[in-house]
């Protein structure tokens, strides 16, 4: 996987990626988490990967702002989704890929498995400010 | 306060519910608002549970995938336990319930109430 013409940098296990929380539904307000439901593969968009962006990049307001509405910003280590048999791979300066899911019409247990280990390591970063 | 706890939980559950459906039909994920098929099918399993879990019946939280289907889920947070109905949008498909603890996990066509009781108690005793 290229981008701008040349082969990207493998992302370091220390990396923070973070993913954008586009429903309210996806945080859990009590406990001030994020619910697995933010990390499903929507097989009907044909989606490759879970989209992410790189902290060396953005900050999460920033990762928020990209979005049209955004209830808040989960923050990933990269290395941790490694453990999980998953990978994170980058593919531009800014934006990077959670890869290794299954779609969960193709294999619903491991797709909720998945999720909830992912959102067991996620850590709501930012959310906005209540006016 | 633990009688009263419980007793709020098909309440809490059925207005999580029912608050989907006052949400907008679709958002720049999918589809938000849930269906009327998994809605009811979501709706029918917690009632029957409770039929017979009564003031047991624990509350679950409620989200739309993003085709319009329902998941009720309760979690242990103590014991990482967790239970999660799944409504999907499309009536060909099976509703079917996750369970997990931190060892162990599977997914099984929900086709009995006694199968989602079960795994109810399970999450209660633990």
């Amino acid at each position: 996987m290229t981008f701008s013409g040349r082969k990207p940098d493998r992302l370091e296990d220390e990396a923070t990626v973070y993913r954008a929380l586009l429903r309210k539904q996806w945080i859990d307000a009590t406990a001030g988490s994020v619910e697995p439901d933010a990390f499903y593969l929507r097989k009907n968009k044909n989606e490759i990967g879970l989209s992410v962006n790189l902290a060396t990049v953005y900050t999460p307001e920033q990762c928020a702002a990209r979005f049209q509405t955004c209830y808040g910003v989960a923050s990933l280590v990269v290395g941790q989704v490694r453990q999980l048999g998953l990978d994170v791979v980058a593919d531009s300066p800014s934006h990077a890929n959670i890869l290794g899911l299954p779609y969960r019409e193709d294999n619903r247990e491991l797709a909720d498995r998945l999720a909830e280990l992912l959102a067991q390591q996620a850590i709501l970063s930012w959310q906005p400010k209540l006016i | 306060m633990v009688t009263s706890f419980k007793t709020q939980g098909i309440t809490t559950t059925l207005q999580n519910l029912v608050a989907l459906l006052e949400l907008e039909e679709e958002d720049d994920y999918g589809i938000l608002r849930p269906n009327d098929y998994a809605f009811k099918t979501a709706m029918n399993w917690a009632l029957e549970a409770h039929t017979i879990l009564k003031n047991d019946f624990p509350q679950a939280s409620a989200s739309t995938d993003h085709l319009g289907g329902v998941r009720l889920t309760w979690k242990n947070s103590d014991q990482k336990l967790t239970v999660r109905l799944t409504c999907p949008a499309d009536p060909t498909q099976p509703a079917d319930l996750y369970h997990s603890s931190p060892d162990d996990y599977a997914v099984e066509d929900l086709t009995s109430v006694a199968t989602l009781v079960r795994w109810l108690e399970w999450l209660n005793l633990a």
